[in-house]
């Protein structure tokens, strides 16, 4: 199998609490020992509530936040130990795209000037003749039309700035993209087109895509692999796709509380009731001991308040952080 | 009792003037709301939803001209004085929108932003508004109301901020409820908790609910009507399941197309990449020809769009195209 593009092992990232009474000076993990490694071609989802660490992981991933432990590794090469050019290198191929493209936009800077911004920094600074030819390229690439060369971020809807914010990244000729909720803030008919975008650049330019989204079916439907983090922690790796279904008691919740159009039950045979409760999203602040989700889980046994399970392999690329779960589960291999 | 429906909308339009041509974001839009019915407004961004709503609240900026009329139980809003339609805001109508934290006041409790309307429509005293808030915060299900009716808005999460809205709302007892997107900002485990706790307010205390959203998968939750717009127009509307089930126009078909559950496993997602008409200079007949795949020439002409496909559902479309759609069958 071929070197990952981009991996990390046991990486740990430690926050100082918020000010409060009697919080000062706590540690919070919001990456609490991740291992992941994405191959050339790869896309994974990585999916959960909002404060399980997704978006710590995913900028810790794109080299954007230090972490406190553990290993950030680029194309083989570790990116804490590299230094000047070597480093500037190795981040150049880990390109990010995030949730609001207003923000990450230069409101100053219209799109051609954004692109070849993003187009010098990829040679240090260097302009080159053909660059305006390069900008149409990346428009064309990422479906908007040359004449938006000379708009402003303003003048343009959300899922064109998107685009932009994309085509952006692609300029610097990545290995891999990091998307954290590029389509959270758009309509469904805008976050298909994102998508198509970041599938054609994942076929195109064999880039190795990491979506970071809350949405499970998006990640379900659209990644090969499937990544449920709660509370700093990878709780299921799975196949994407339709054909293996989830395990955790989590990951079920997160499948189950979408909203569907389809009539219950939607798959044939009783529809089993899923394995947990709903309420309000988890605290980093409040974690409970053992495996973190235990007060929420219906299969919780005493074990699971003491002990934190391993992320072990059920199936074929299936790994669970859950024995209970695990053992009801038909073994495949 | 008055055969009036609560709310009738006739055919009303909202333009924005600016540069050159003005912004037609609403053209033409009539459909009617009984007492206690609940209707869903289906759309893309930019399809003209919210404006919808904001001119059906009076609350359009002044470059807005709107024309039409907005019959509440018979009496024309459009051309109630801003004074009264204060007062009917106030007492007739609650309004939740997206972003909580941008709709709660930062600087005030939570209890006393839902005594606030309480207060100043109502009448009550300090201390009977503020015992008010709390019950009203109760019925919200947030959790230890009467703790949290002190606590500032950044205290709360957002599942719990929506609640708190959904209370300040629902004060004055209004007869119709507004929700514009009320949970796109929310995780989707709150997101079903906070749709469901809506409907069930909205039939327990027997309100009209005008429910905007660009996800059809939230609608049969809750309403049991659903209108679909796009650049503007209303497209098609009818009972919600009978819309999502066999859906007759195009735009809705795409609607339904987008939704990720819908989605090919790890292809090519259906999206059309054409943008929508010029809002300035919106073609005649039909606004989806743009996109559609079964356009013709036949669609540039407003006569011959329309079809009704029941006594309740009706569609803007070709009956040589829509009637086919709506039987599951590919138009000639």
């Amino acid at each position: 199998m071929s070197e990952p593009v981009l991996e990390v092992r046991d990486l740990v990232v430690t926050r100082r609490a918020p000010g409060g009474a009697g919080r000062r000076g706590r540690s919070l993990h919001p990456v609490a020992g991740v291992s992941l490694a994405l191959r050339a071609g790869d896309s994974v989802g990585l999916t959960g509530e909002s404060g399980g660490g997704k978006s710590t992981l995913a900028r810790a991933m794109a080299g954007l936040l230090a972490p406190t432990a553990g290993r950030v590794l680029v194309a083989g090469r570790e990116l804490a130990q590299l230094r000047g050019r070597q480093l500037r290198c190795a981040r150049r191929l880990v390109q990010m795209v995030f949730q609001d493209p207003s923000g990450s936009l230069d409101p100053r800077q219209t799109v051609e000037e954004a692109l070849r911004e993003a187009l010098e920094a990829g040679r240090d600074g260097r302009r080159q003749p053909d660059d305006h030819e390069r900008v149409l390229g990346l428009l064309d690439e990422v479906g908007l039309d040359g004449a938006l060369a000379a708009a402003w971020p303003h003048e343009m809807s959300g899922g064109q700035r998107q685009r932009v914010a994309i085509a952006r990244a692609l300029a610097a000729q990545p290995a891999a993209l990091v998307a954290d909720e590029p389509t959270a803030a758009l309509d469904l008919t805008s976050q298909a087109r994102v998508l198509n975008v970041l599938l054609s650049a994942r076929q195109r330019r064999g880039l190795a895509l990491l979506l970071v989204s809350h949405a499970w079916p998006v990640v379900r439907r659209f990644c090969d692999r499937v990544a449920v983090m709660y509370l700093g922690l990878l709780v299921e790796v799975m196949p994407g796709g339709a054909d293996t279904p989830p395990l955790h008691p989590y990951s079920r919740l997160l499948a189950a509380a979408v909203p569907s159009v389809a009539p219950l039950p939607t798959a044939p045979g009783p529809r089993e009731p899923f394995p947990g409760r709903s309420g309000e999203p988890p605290s980093l602040l409040t974690r409970p001991p053992g495996c973190p989700f235990h007060p929420r889980c219906a299969l919780a046994e005493a074990s699971c308040r003491t002990e934190l399970p391993d992320l072990a392999e059920v199936s074929a690329a299936h790994f669970l952080r859950c024995p209970p779960a695990a053992r009801r589960a038909p073994r495949t291999f | 009792m008055s055969a009036a429906p609560l709310l009738a909308v006739e055919d009303l339009a909202v333009a924005f003037k600016g540069d050159g041509a003005p912004v037609q974001a609403v053209r033409g839009v009539s459909f009617a709301l009984p007492r206690a019915g609940t209707l869903a407004l289906v759309g893309e961004s930019g399809g003209g939803k919210s404006v919808l709503a904001l001119a059906l609240l009076g609350l359009l900026p002044a470059t807005a001209t709107v024309s039409g009329r907005v019959l509440w139980e018979g009496t024309d809003l459009v051309a109630l004085p801003e004074r009264d339609r204060q007062r009917w805001r106030g007492c007739k109508l609650g309004l939740v929108l997206q972003d909580p934290l941008a709709a709660l006041n930062p600087v005030l409790t939570v209890g006393d932003q839902v005594a606030e309307g309480l207060r100043y429509h109502r009448g009550l005293g300090r201390r009977a508004a503020r015992e008010a808030a709390v019950s009203l915060l109760a019925e919200v299900r947030l959790p230890d109301a009467a703790a949290r009716a002190r606590d500032y808005p950044h205290r709360l999460s957002g599942g719990m901020r929506q609640r708190a809205l959904l209370a300040a709302a629902l004060a004055c007892g209004p007869e119709l409820l507004i929700a514009d997107e009320p949970t796109a900002s929310l995780d989707v485990t709150v997101q079903a908790e906070v749709l469901d706790l809506m409907a069930e307010l909205v039939r327990a205390r027997g309100m009209a609910l005008l429910f905007v959203t660009h996800n059809l998968a939230l609608v049969p939750r809750v309403a049991e009507r659903a209108a679909v717009m796009f650049a503007g127009r209303l497209v098609e509307m009818g009972p919600a399941r009978a819309v999502i089930e066999a859906p007759a126009h195009p735009f809705t078909r795409a609607l339904l197309a987008a939704l990720p559950e819908r989605w090919p496993l790890h292809g090519r997602l259906p999206a059309a990449d054409a943008p929508g008409p010029d809002p300035r200079r919106p073609p005649p007949g039909c606004p989806y020809v743009c996109r559609c795949p079964h356009a013709r020439p036949a669609c540039a002409d407003e006569s011959a769009l329309g079809l009704a496909l029941a006594d309740d559902r009706r569609v803007a479309c070709l009956p040589e195209v829509a009637g086919p759609l709506a039987r599951g069958e590919v138009p000639a």
